[in-house]
């Protein structure tokens, strides 16, 4: 039966230009590509879905998210600079798609915790605010986006242990954190959903 | 089963066949293979990324004529239309993109602050946590090479020019009066707090045609373009209090400062060597207003100060001290907007108003000054490709300067206007012949209404980048200036001072470490000059000229120490003019031959503190003896400064910050004041130049409420 969908899928794809099948194969091979550590053919994929589809949000905000998630590793300084200015370009496109969108607004707070966290000596206290305030607002949106609550949670937490403060009640907030992984559903197909991995993550930097 | 299987590869397989397979291989100029490029069909899915060999291939199921998009980062984007069955074995080169950041940089000699970070010498917090500074953007630019520090007068010297040689801009607009007034012997200070502006950019010599009237440097400053959140600042300091509030609004944003200085408690704490009847008071304001339209960004900065000081100055001829009493009244508003109409084309528009006074008493005589300022400018910039920029541009300047001076019952015995008009065209091109090697071409003509005349100066900039972190630029240009206002009241002929600039620059960039190194030589002519009489400046004219060479040196080490930033500046410098009232070709009093700082600061996550330390070194300045032969033939002893700074964070909302600067309190001299007549023994006899303080203590305590409890002030020190 498997074989049979994806005859199926593979065969629509192959008719129409524009139709949702397309835009669904497209995003999942996009999401695979980047599975396999394939991010520039992903990010390569997302923005032709994202040149194609003038009103989708979600190909620039997985081409920013690659290019974000990418750039945590990457050693050279002017490459990991370009990669952030790349993801920022998405954002803005991904913003003028799809307006007050907590899921953007969390991956742009996380665009400049990625900032901070290559050079925290510039951007650290030019950019503090602004990731509060991105975090904030997204929230104001959408107050159960997991994300949102986990990226605020985690930014504070840098900050904390930056000022030595006791870390339990962020811990305490992470477990609540936790569960509303499982509650939260979104309508809307390939709407982000990860996250609950790295949370976990948190959870035993906590316990440890 | 089999059969719709079967049936599905039947029609599978005929869809295939409908397909056109497009291929190719895609190199830079040079030949070499790009590797990543995304090609793809646009407005379809149909694309792939290349290879290792730069070789793509896919199929479209697209007919007809269609539009092939290749892109990279770094290069410029290249489209290709053509029917799909022709677009097969593509050879296409494509051109690295001259936006890029890695390409040359055509601004040869000037100094960033802020955060783009590929240019940068300065990051924002530097401005107001480099130890000595006291939150004075222009103290914290005296720690770059190229100037001449000269602590007891606090404003920028460039290079052997006089302070007025350089001119300061808000957001390219120019400021009338920059400086705070202060009684002789105590630095004056900017008048702008450092933490409304996003950036800074600060050009020791070369800069470009949309600066007019300015013999040697400029400092142009870009304020703040949003706020990020809603906050409150309260600053309780030694010297005075403050209070700060934040506010972003929909597409708008307002920033405001109101403080008030005193610093009465201080002087009687720590009495200094002027006796200060009633030392500085005033109240200042200041504030930035930014609204966003949809393709543009308005931007209005407004500043207001009302300041008192009075005095007693000794002077060596005179038995009795002068009693001086000061008054100044400042207010500024520059307001600017930015307009794209796409990315290629932008036109800014912006204009700025200044008034500026002073009342000084001195003894029973009454001097008031004044200070009327204009400017409007407007420019329209256009990328054609890549590749090449133009930008045209107009300004006009209104400044109008008088002066009263007046005896006992206001009887009145000098009283004069000088109104002139400054209009400019200027016109400045751009071409990166590869992203490598770039030229940048300027004109400017400008028309002096009191002077009648008219100029047109070129300038010039070619800049090579040798690798990724290296390049190389010579810069030419040509600057004007009016003579200062003092000589305008007459009804001598006179022109603009000019000067002639010759730069060669080689600049080292990576995330760590910052190096430049730069030569200059600079040519003046058509100086101030005049005849000193007892009564008052004859002959006075434009017959002035000088020259002025040197050698910048900047290195900066960025976390090569754990958590330690630190820079070192020195400027060796050769200048020689004969201006003013000098009989021969002379070092002025304020050109000092070698100049170093050194600057460190780090953070000391235990004590959650920063700590910073400044040295400064100048070698002696000169002065006149005239108990020796000859003109400007003495040198005062080497100049020392070490200056420390801590500030603790007590919580993220609370920091304390202590400074001094002089920490060791090297008595620091700046030459010699001489008596007009012999005494007894035939001599004349004369007094140091000494600064009013040896050191300054500076303490304050910086309280942030906001509604966001995780932000904080370190940025405000």
């Amino acid at each position: 039966m498997k074989q049979f969908i994806l005859f199926v899928v593979l065969f629509s794809s192959s008719f129409s230009m524009h139709g949702q099948n397309d835009f669904a194969s497209g995003m999942q091979k996009g999401l695979s590509l980047w599975g396999e550590g394939d991010t520039a053919g992903a990010i390569a994929m997302f923005e032709r879905i994202s040149q194609a589809e003038a009103t989708a949000w979600l190909p620039s905000y997985y081409a920013a998210n690659v290019h974000i998630a990418s750039s945590f590793t990457e050693k050279d300084a002017s490459k990991r600079d370009e990669m952030l200015n790349q993801a920022k370009r998405h954002i803005e496109t991904a913003h003028q798609r799809s307006a007050k969108n907590a899921e953007i607004l969390t991956l742009e707070g996380l665009l400049y915790t990625a900032y901070v966290a290559a050079d925290p000596g510039t951007y650290a206290m030019k950019y503090a605010p602004k990731i509060m305030e991105l975090h904030d607002k997204a929230l104001s949106i959408d107050g159960e986006n997991p994300r949102a609550l986990m990226n605020k949670v985690e930014f504070e937490m840098g900050t904390a242990r930056f000022f030595n403060e006791d870390m339990t009640p962020y811990c305490e907030r992470i477990q609540i954190i936790l569960t509303k992984f499982d509650d939260y559903k979104s309508s809307v197909p390939f709407a982000p959903n990860y996250g609950k991995e790295r949370l976990i993550q948190l959870v035993e930097n906590c316990n440890s | 089963m089999k059969t719709i299987y079967l049936l599905l590869c039947l029609l599978l397989c005929q869809s295939v066949s409908s397909q056109t397979r497009i291929n190719g291989l895609i190199t830079d100029p040079s030949g070499l293979s790009i590797i990543g490029a995304n090609v793809f069909i646009e407005g379809s899915y149909d694309g792939s990324i290349t290879d290792v060999e730069g070789r793509f291939s896919f199929e479209t199921s697209t007919i007809g004529k269609q539009t092939l998009c290749i892109s990279y980062l770094g290069y410029e984007t290249k489209n290709i239309s053509d029917e799909v069955d022709n677009l097969t074995n593509l050879q296409i080169k494509l051109r690295p993109s001259a936006k890029v950041m890695d390409a040359v940089q055509i601004s040869g000699s000037t100094f960033k602050a802020g955060d783009n970070s590929s240019l940068a010498v300065l990051k924002p917090m530097d401005i107001v946590t480099t130890a000595g500074s006291m939150g004075d953007v222009i103290a914290s630019f005296q720690t770059l090479p190229g100037t001449q520090s000269n602590s007891e007068d606090g404003r920028l010297f460039v290079r052997g020019g006089d302070a007025d040689e350089t001119l300061i801009f808000i957001d390219g607009m120019r400021v009338f009066a920059p400086y705070t007034n202060s009684i002789g012997g105590s630095p004056s200070r900017g008048r702008f707090s450092p933490f409304l502006f996003k950036g800074m950019s600060f050009s020791t010599g070369g800069y470009d045609a949309s600066y007019g009237q300015a013999l040697s440097g400029v400092l142009d400053m870009q304020t703040a373009d949003e706020v990020n959140q809603t906050e409150t600042n309260v600053n309780l300091m030694t010297v005075g209090l403050g209070i700060g509030h934040k506010q972003a609004f929909g597409k708008s944003s307002i920033t405001a400062n109101l403080s008030y200085i005193d610093l009465g408690p201080y002087t009687w704490i720590a009495p200094n060597r002027i006796n200060q009847t009633r030392p500085y008071h005033g109240f200042s304001g200041e504030a930035v207003f930014t609204h966003k339209t949809n393709k543009g960004l308005f931007k209005s900065y407004l500043s207001a100060e009302k300041g008192r000081i009075a005095f007693e100055q000794r002077d060596i001829n005179s038995e009795v001290p002068n009693a001086l009493d000061l008054l100044n009244t400042n207010a500024y508003l520059s307001s600017s907007y930015n307009h794209y109409f796409n990315d290629k084309t932008s036109l800014f528009a912006g204009i700025s108003i200044g008034q500026n006074g002073e009342e000084i008493q001195l003894d029973s005589a009454q001097i008031a000054q004044g200070l009327d300022g204009l400017h409007a400018k407007i420019k329209a910039t256009h990328f054609f490709n890549d590749h090449f920029k133009i930008g045209l541009g107009a300004e006009h300047i209104f400044l109008s300067n008088d002066l009263s001076k007046a005896i006992g019952n206001n009887e009145l015995v000098f009283n004069g206007t000088a109104n002139r008009n400054i209009s400019a065209l200027f016109a400045e091109s751009a071409y990166f012949f590869i992203a490598n090697l770039a030229l940048k071409l300027g004109l400017r003509t400008e028309y002096h209404s009191l002077f009648g005349s008219m100029s047109i100066k070129p300038r010039m900039t070619l800049a090579q980048k040798i690798n990724k972190k290296q390049q190389i630029s010579f810069s030419f240009g040509q600057y004007t200036q009016e003579v200062g206002e003092e000589y305008l009241f007459g009804t001598e002929e006179l022109t603009n001072q000019r000067a002639n600039h010759f730069l060669l620059n080689y600049q080292y960039n990576s995330k760590k470490h910052i190096v430049r190194l730069e030569g200059f030589y600079k040519k003046y002519n058509f100086l101030i000059s005049f005849k000193q009489s007892a009564l008052a400046s004859e002959n006075v004219g434009n017959k002035g000229f000088g020259d002025a060479y040197g050698m910048d040196v900047f290195y900066r080490a960025n976390r090569v120490i754990k958590n330690t930033d630190c820079w070192i500046s020195y400027s060796w410098l050769q200048s020689e003019r004969k201006y003013k009232d000098y009989p021969s070709l002379a070092t002025p009093n304020y050109a000092t031959t070698h100049n170093l700082s050194l600057v460190a600061k780090t953070w000391i996550q235990a004590l959650s503190s920063q700590l910073s330390v400044t040295y400064s070194v100048a070698s002696g300045r000169p002065y006149e003896n005239p108990n020796k032969p000859g003109f400007m033939n003495d040198l005062s002893k080497p100049y020392q400064n070490l200056s420390l700074s801590w500030a603790y964070l007590i919580t993220p909302q609370k920091i304390l910050f202590v400074s001094v600067s002089n920490a060791t309190g090297v008595k620091n001299e700046f030459g010699y004041r001489y008596a007009n007549v012999v005494n007894g023994e035939g001599i004349y006899p004369g007094e140091i130049i000494r600064p009013n303080e040896d050191r300054f203590f500076f303490a304050g305590f910086f309280m942030t409420i906001g509604r966001n409890k995780k932000s904080n002030q370190l940025q405000n020190l």
